[in-house]
């Protein structure tokens, strides 16, 4: 998954992530570009507003990695993707905390969620742009 | 949640207006074909005491039939004694009068019940029902206060749900390929301990990740957690300086893993009594 595209948590970690997946695609024979996004529903003048964006992109972004695990066949990608869904789950579970103090919404189940590609797809439609073709995604 | 009593043990799913089969992937009841229909009559038969990680958990078996890949076995049985150091771990706490304030009951209320799960869940895929351990949690008097002074509590808290975090992540390559059912369900319980670990890093007054290799404010025998944590090169590619990025992001952007051995060192003085795995 390209990154959760999400000003208000991490500033620094989240460009320099985008460089990590693009160093890896541009390695890869079929690359592909980074989409378009559209924040237009985000009033992003409104605390709320924007943390509720930044809570649903970050919840997405941990079930995206969890869908994502089994069509991985290489060990190293794996474990990088395994360091990166543990971060996304901080943030989610802090933004959490910033929109409900002290309440369980930080991690509402035992088990986090784990969405196949094309659920992620639908979830972010609203947000993206760019036409993005999932049919051929695996969706484990 | 706020209905629950301490003393109840319920898995938090199961307070939701869900179905018993909201928290399996999709893709696992796929997996399980006509078995799935079977099991929906059967708790749709009344009087359900069947808990949904028990349920996800006998499907697994029944996807491998009776028997478990030795490895998986063994990754399994490692996380079930982590789970049950954190289970019993919060079980006391919450017991421990005056311990935890009460604007933090809920959090530590939600932690316990799905450390609970957890253990319900790996207890049932190993059909291991009886924890064999025995725990110091005071790791042999390193914190003697550990279940009366909060601050002490919590620290030994981020300690245990940092390190859960970074067991699951080393022991998930091993998961892979034909034993994917359960890498699933390892990453799943994986980014759950992660929140946990950021919301105690909250109360505690710390950043919710991890920067270089700092224990932050934690005692130095907590320091063997974070040694991995420096890493600023991932996949070969170097990070620290790449657009201006300071070393520090790109380490806090990763959370390294730890394998089995550096585990069992980090927990070895909260175990009193019991096989420890090799």
């Amino acid at each position: 998954m390209w990154p959760a595209p999400c000003q208000t948590r991490n500033r620094r970690a989240a460009p320099l992530r985008e460089r990590l997946r693009t160093a890896r695609y541009a390695r890869h024979r079929q690359a592909i570009e980074k989409p378009q996004f559209d924040f237009s529903r985000i009033n992003f003048n409104e605390r709320t507003s924007v943390l509720m964006a930044a809570h649903d992109f970050e919840s997405t972004g941990v079930a995206a990695y969890n869908g994502a695990a089994n069509a991985l066949r290489d060990p190293r990608i794996l474990g990088v993707a395994g360091k990166i869904v543990s971060v996304e789950a901080r943030h989610v579970a802090l933004i959490s905390d910033l929109l409900w103090p002290g309440g369980t919404e930080f991690a509402p189940r035992a088990l986090d969620s784990a969405d196949g590609p094309r659920t992620i797809l639908r979830k972010i439609d609203p947000y993206v742009v760019t036409k993005l073709d999932g049919s051929r995604l695996p969706d484990a | 949640m706020a209905a629950a009593s301490p003393t109840l043990r319920n898995p938090a799913f199961l307070m939701n207006d869900q179905s018993i089969f909201s928290s399996i992937d999709p893709e696992l009841l796929g997996h399980l074909g006509t078995r799935r229909n079977a099991l929906a009559r059967l708790l749709k038969l009344g009087g359900i005491t069947i808990t949904a990680p028990i349920v996800l958990a006998s499907l697994a078996q029944d996807a491998y039939g009776k028997s478990l890949p030795g490895e998986v076995l063994e990754v399994l049985h490692f996380a079930l004694l982590l789970e049950h150091l954190e289970d019993e771990f919060y079980d006391k706490a919450m017991e421990a009068p005056g311990l935890i304030p009460p604007r933090h009951r809920r959090v530590f209320e939600q932690i316990k019940d799905h450390e609970d799960a957890h253990v319900k869940l790996l207890a049932t895929a190993t059909a291991s029902p009886v924890n064999a351990h025995r725990f110091d949690y005071t790791a042999g008097g390193m914190f003697p206060d550990v279940f009366r002074n909060f601050r002490t509590f919590l620290a030994v808290s981020q300690m245990f749900e940092d390190t859960g975090v970074k067991a699951y992540k080393g022991q998930a390559p091993r998961l892979m390929g034909s034993k994917s059912l359960f890498l699933s369900i390892a990453l799943r319980i994986h980014s759950v301990e992660a929140r946990h670990a950021a919301v105690v890093r909250r109360i505690r007054g710390e950043k919710v990740w991890i920067t270089g290799s700092s224990r932050d404010s934690l005692p130095a025998a907590a320091q063997p957690i974070y040694a991995n944590d420096g890493a600023t090169t991932q996949l070969g590619i170097s990070l620290a300086g790449i657009g201006g990025t300071p070393a520090s992001a790109a380490s806090e952007a990763f959370d390294e893993a730890l394998t089995k051995q550096q585990v069992i060192a980090i927990v070895r003085p909260f175990i009193a009594s019991g096989n420890l795995p090799s």
